[in-house]
């Protein structure tokens, strides 16, 4: 894990760098002279070789120095940390919001296969899986935000100046990534959960007479839900990361929002900053979903 | 042609393939049935709602939104298309050779491949057209980037399970070399997997393609995108929500048919997932 941040973080920095344009010279302006774009690349130091100013970065990173953004010269942590709460949020919001809705509705159908209400619900969920995020979104602020006015169409109002508004806004963006979620988790429980019901432990439980409920809990959703918490994971680790495209239709002002600004501004030091942070909480999730596996089935567990 | 009949029988490979069909053939003749001109602007009419003249109404410049559309669907079909098969080309090989040769390569290749992986894909095709600067032909490069490493773990682990077979062991005995057992004896056993591969990847590229042209990073304008008119339709959502609403349902049309095409190749060529189902 170690190793493989070290590497990453090379990776990245080095990517970064190969973005064209020279960021002194952004910083000072068409009218600059040699001397003060030269003054500016020592500042912040550009003029050094690129290998020199990894270890560097590197070192700052370690003692918790982000260093200052090359735009507006503030520290990077302070810009970073308060969108990394607003991505927090919504991301937890939306993975929670396409639990509740996917694993009943996965279930059922799963358990009543070939019926009425399975069409409709998997019909319904075959939509949302293919539906763009970017476009649900879009409807759904048509629908809820223009023709029924009940919530805002984007921004975000701090918690601390209005609970209720600021939960009015987080709803929007939460169910565009939740159904879309929600439809995945639907598809994969629909199948492991008909897989699960054809073993003969469950076979055994119904002829031991079992209550429905404890079949359910005890042998379906156990068996049946590794799949579903490796997609719901992977989805995770990148809504953590800031869903750059619905925190832009949203006006979302978590870590996707800043990435994108990042580019736009060429803010090497800010960006390097976000796709490392990123990246790695995508492999912290990846682990964290290795491991809730390995505690569901000792069977996943990493040898 | 009873493999074909066997094929549409399932009514997702005929939805499916009817709604790509369509697209692609509204693509192919879009000189023909496109209206208007898509770069003709019309001063007068601004925002237009759908009428006679304009089926889906005009933009924010007094551009056909069906038009637009209508020539949107080449723009995405082409790097969907060719973004895919760019990746397809370099991925298979090196699953091939990562999975048939030296150990060395397969290590490097992969742990390349998984650092790929390791970005969001949108956050990758992002930082890529950063560098190599925004336009069409970055962004069906950063599209195909994105999509190499399923090509190739999809080569490298079939090749694996391939490699000691008995075809694999005579075509050796009578001395054939690495080239001839590889892209002659092995590559068409994957390639059925690999269809239902560039199928879905297909699909997943042109959802790329517009969500980059959505954040002004893919096809630059005037040229009609369906990423790009969504993004900007939702600024007039207010005076005109349908501009918005045509060009996101031919694409969600798009990728449904993608998708049921790719479910039913599935099932056709792998038997066994179908009785999963």
């Amino acid at each position: 894990m170690f190793i493989a941040l070290i590497i990453t973080s090379f990776f990245v920095f080095m990517i970064i760098n190969l973005i064209p344009g020279d960021p002194a010279m952004i910083m000072a302006g068409t009218n600059a002279s040699e001397t003060q774009i030269e003054a500016l690349r020592a500042k912040f130091g550009l003029d050094r070789s690129i290998i020199e100013r990894y270890f560097i970065w590197l070192g700052n990173v370690m003692r918790g120095d982000l260093g200052v953004s090359f735009v507006n010269g503030q520290p990077i942590v302070g810009m970073v940390t308060s969108r990394i709460a607003y991505t927090i949020e919504l991301a937890v919001s939306a993975t929670l919001l396409s639990l509740v809705i996917g694993i009943p509705l996965g279930i059922y159908t799963g358990l009543h296969a070939k019926g009425f209400a399975d069409y409709i619900i998997t019909g319904i969920s075959a939509m949302f899986f293919a539906i763009p995020g970017f476009y649900l979104g879009i409807l759904l602020i048509i629908v809820f935000a223009l023709f029924w006015p009940v919530l805002p169409a984007s921004g975000c109002v701090p918690f601390s100046v209005d609970p209720f508004r600021h939960i009015a806004s987080l709803i929007l963006p939460s169910f565009t990534i939740a159904l879309g979620l929600a439809a995945r988790i639907i598809r994969f429980l629909h199948s492991s959960v008909q897989d699960v019901l054809q073993q003969e432990h469950v076979t055994t439980a119904i002829a031991r007479g079992d209550s429905r409920m404890r079949i359910v809990m005890q042998h379906i959703l156990r068996n049946s839900l590794i799949p579903v918490i490796t997609i719901v994971g992977l989805q995770m680790g990148d809504l953590l990361g800031g869903s750059l495209i619905i925190e832009q239709i949203f006006g979302w002002p978590g870590i996707g929002q800043l990435t994108i600004q990042a580019i736009n501004w060429r803010d090497y030091t800010l960006l390097q900053t976000n796709v490392l942070y990123i990246v790695v909480m995508f492999m912290i999730v990846n682990l964290a979903v290795d491991i809730i596996n390995g505690i569901i089935d000792p069977r996943a567990r990493v040898r | 042609m009873g493999r074909i009949r066997e094929f549409f029988s399932s009514w997702a490979a005929r939805i499916g393939a009817a709604i790509v069909c369509l697209i692609v053939l509204m693509a192919i003749t879009a000189p023909v049935i496109s209206p208007c001109d898509p770069l003709e602007m019309d001063e007068s009419a601004r925002l237009v709602k759908p009428n006679a003249e304009h089926i889906m109404g005009t933009d924010e410049y007094g551009r056909d939104i069906f038009s637009r559309i209508v020539y949107g669907a080449r723009t995405s079909i082409m790097i969907g298309v060719c973004s895919v098969l760019m990746a397809a080309v370099i991925g298979v090989n090196i699953g091939l050779i990562a999975g048939y040769t030296s150990r060395i390569f397969d290590a490097i290749s992969m742990r390349l491949m998984d650092a790929v992986i390791a970005f969001p894909a949108t956050l990758l095709a992002v930082v890529i057209i950063a560098i190599a600067g925004t336009g069409s032909m970055s962004a069906m490069l950063a599209i195909a980037i994105v999509n190499i490493p399923a090509f190739a773990r999809l080569t490298r682990s079939t090749i694996l399970s391939e490699k000691n077979k008995l075809y694999v062991e005579s075509e050796k005995a009578i001395g054939a070399g690495a080239v001839r057992i590889l892209y002659r004896e092995m590559l068409p056993n994957i390639l059925s997997t690999l269809f239902v591969q560039i199928t879905v990847s297909i699909a997943n590229a042109i959802l790329l393609e517009s969500a980059l042209s959505f954040l002004g990073l893919g096809t630059p304008p005037p040229a009609p995108s369906w990423g790009a008119m969504l993004s900007t339709g939702k600024n007039f959502i207010l005076y005109s929500p349908t501009y918005v609403v045509f060009p996101g349902l031919v694409l969600t049309l798009l990728i449904i048919g993608l998708y049921l095409l790719g479910d039913a190749l599935r099932d056709f060529f792998d038997p066994h997932s179908k009785e999963r189902d």
